[in-house]
């Protein structure tokens, strides 16, 4: 529209549905896990808007029913990816230069879509292939998506806006273009909202994408997929590629029309994608931007005038909700000495009520681990904690991978601050305990500070507030998302902008304006109305 | 067929599952964030700082281990911890 200067509608958060008894919501997810679940799919690529079959499959299954299958997926090869690239490279060309207000209407109708239509489809994917509550669903693939969506729509707006001064007689012009080449996203089973997120947010800002979901959340992302293309996103922006690292990463970072990698996962990997650029650096026609969230070693920090039952449920939600698979999910405490027979004994009592199982049954707390690797991973360092003489099981520690991979919440209480299960990732619903002395409270926040590579998330609880003051400032580098007198997850698009920064990533805030920065490449462009006739400055006359 | 040192950790995870309580016994990351972490098990290693002489001798140990049958391989022992 050339003749108007638009105003993006200003974003708000998706309000939560509740799923209470009686519900309409309730009737409706039930009735949508059920027909999903009974039916199986066949998932292809989709390059170029077309739908390509190579054959080589896995599966999508559900992990707290891990025999039933709700799909099939094509794998992608070398030969698909450069197909995707070319298809990308194609649609660019239109994309690019769309007025920036079309794209912005056609990113609002996919929240809009996803808001009402999509809304129990993309939340019962979520919940089969996933294995999320109802509310861990709601919150992700409904809420936080829509949240993204609108928020960033809005966001590219005030980029756009953002001009410099002028002098007299000359205009000055910064021109947000997308970067040359085309983004590759590489998403996380754990949130269908980042993986909606990853491909779309440089799309938005007129980039195309290649987008690789994880093996064990395809199904979901397909889902996404047919709502972009129904919202009307055009054939080629988005590529769909499914398969393997090897087969989809090798291929596409030696492209030398790689302009970016927009990645969540974990640090191992992230490192690797890293040095593969670094190491083709000179094949590129542009330097790649790279922008990542990885790992976490979240802590829930405690003083001893904190109130008891906040911490206790602080916790339990914190590190158990989604058995403990949020990049954000607290997986150390640091918990006085004072109050922590008080403490354990309140969460002792509510881990206990906690029931695990089926997403189907709403009485769940947790459900199952997404797959089997994972499922070792996490009880290798359960076994480590049991088998070792500075830790101990206070509660859980049991697991069972033969119907579901389920694994208990658990509690490891250790003498030691830098034992194992302090220091590392385990991504799932496993917390260690640290009891420190009253009166070493300040050099227990640096213990904090100084354990762990990562710098996710992070909360204090206490109300003195001059002991928050001090964590405050002595935890200063040690997490991008921090928290007072609150759990380390649940971040809010547009309210708590998230990421981290040392090992958990370069904190370029997913769903913030920082973000849809790293997605633009500049031009300045002066016009100058009156320009000089005569090469001679006035300094040089002498006479 | 055996692990080999170019075979990136999604593929040997897929093929040898068991593997990965040797690894990670072996403080070798596999899996991180619910998924096998990315890059041939030579490049993870060597990001370890193993050397060429150590990869090689990891790589053969491993092997050895899994095909241990009378243990039942290593999925069995963490069953039986």
């Amino acid at each position: 529209m050339p003749n108007s200067k638009l105003l993006v509608p200003l974003p708000y958060n998706e309000p939560i549905l509740s799923y209470k008894i009686g519900s309409r919501e309730k009737k409706l997810i039930k009735e949508k896990i059920a027909e999903m679940k009974s039916n199986k799919i066949e998932i292809p690529l989709i390059i170029g808007g077309k739908e390509v079959k190579t054959g080589n499959m896995g599966k999508c299954i559900i992990p707290h029913e891990h025999s039933h299958l709700l799909g099939t997926y094509h794998k992608v090869g070398p030969k698909e990816v450069q197909m995707a690239i070319d298809a990308a490279l194609e649609a660019r060309k239109s994309w690019a230069s769309m007025p920036w207000e079309e794209r912005v209407a056609i990113f609002r109708r996919v929240a809009e879509l996803l808001a009402t239509k999509y809304r129990f489809i993309l939340n019962a994917a979520t919940m089969l292939n996933q294995s999320k509550t109802v509310f861990q669903a709601e919150i992700d693939s409904a809420c936080e998506l829509i949240d993204f969506f609108r928020f960033n729509t809005y966001f590219a707006m005030k980029i756009y806006e953002r001009q410099p001064n002028s002098s007299p007689g000359i205009w000055n012009v910064l021109e947000h273009r997308p970067l040359e080449g085309f983004i590759f996203a590489v998403t996380p089973f754990n949130f269908t909202s980042i993986a909606g997120n990853l491909p779309t947010a440089p799309v938005i800002m007129g980039n195309v994408s290649l987008w690789k979901p994880a093996s064990s959340a395809v199904y979901s992302a397909y889902y996404l997929m047919l709502l972009f293309k129904e919202a009307g996103v055009p054939d080629g922006v988005i590529n769909f590629i499914p398969g393997s690292g090897a087969s989809v990463g090798t291929p596409v970072l030696q492209s030398p029309d790689l302009a970016g990698i927009h990645f969540t996962g974990s640090t191992p990997t992230f490192h690797t994608m890293w040095k593969t650029v670094g190491n083709n650096i000179d094949k590129y026609k542009t330097y790649p931007r790279i922008v990542g969230e990885t790992g976490g070693k979240d802590f829930i920090f405690v003083h001893s005038s904190a109130d008891v039952d906040v911490v206790k449920v602080a916790i339990v939600r914190g590190a158990f909700e989604y058995q403990g698979q949020k990049c954000s999910a607290a997986s150390r405490a640091y918990i006085p000495e004072s109050i922590w027979t008080k403490l354990k004994d309140k969460l002792l009592i509510t881990i206990k009520e906690l029931k695990m199982g089926t997403v189907e049954d709403f009485t769940n707390f947790t459900n199952a681990i997404i797959d089997k690797n994972a499922f070792d991973s996490i009880v290798s360092y359960i076994e480590y904690a049991k088998k070792s003489s500075d830790a101990e099981i206070v509660i859980g520690g049991n697991y069972d991978d033969s119907v579901g991979y389920y694994i208990e919440p658990t509690v490891i209480l250790t003498t030691d601050p830098k034992f194992k299960t302090m220091e590392e990732e385990i991504f799932g619903p496993v917390i260690t305990i640290y009891i420190y002395k009253d009166n070493d409270y300040e050099k227990t926040l640096h213990i904090c500070d100084e354990t762990s590579p990562y710098a996710l998330t992070g909360s204090i609880f206490a109300n003195d507030r001059k002991y928050i003051v001090k964590a405050k400032e002595i935890l200063t580098n040690a997490a991008g998302n921090f928290y007072v007198n609150d759990k380390p997850t649940g971040a809010v698009v547009g309210q708590q902008p998230f990421g981290g920064a040392r090992a958990s990533g370069t904190n370029d805030k997913a769903g913030d304006m920082i973000n849809l920065l790293r997605w633009i490449s500049p031009r300045t462009i002066k016009e100058t109305f009156n320009p000089p006739i005569d090469y001679k400055y006035p300094f040089m006359e002498e006479k | 067929m055996d692990i080999s040192k170019d075979m990136w950790m999604e593929e040997l995870l897929e093929k040898f599952p068991e593997a990965q309580d040797f690894l990670s016994r072996n403080d070798i990351i596999c899996v991180q964030c619910g998924e096998a972490v990315w890059g041939s098990l030579e490049n993870i290693l060597k990001a370890k700082d193993y050397s060429d002489k150590e990869i090689d001798s990891l790589i053969k140990e491993i092997n050895e281990h899994l095909k241990d049958k009378k243990t039942g391989g290593i999925k069995c022992l963490i069953r039986s911890y």
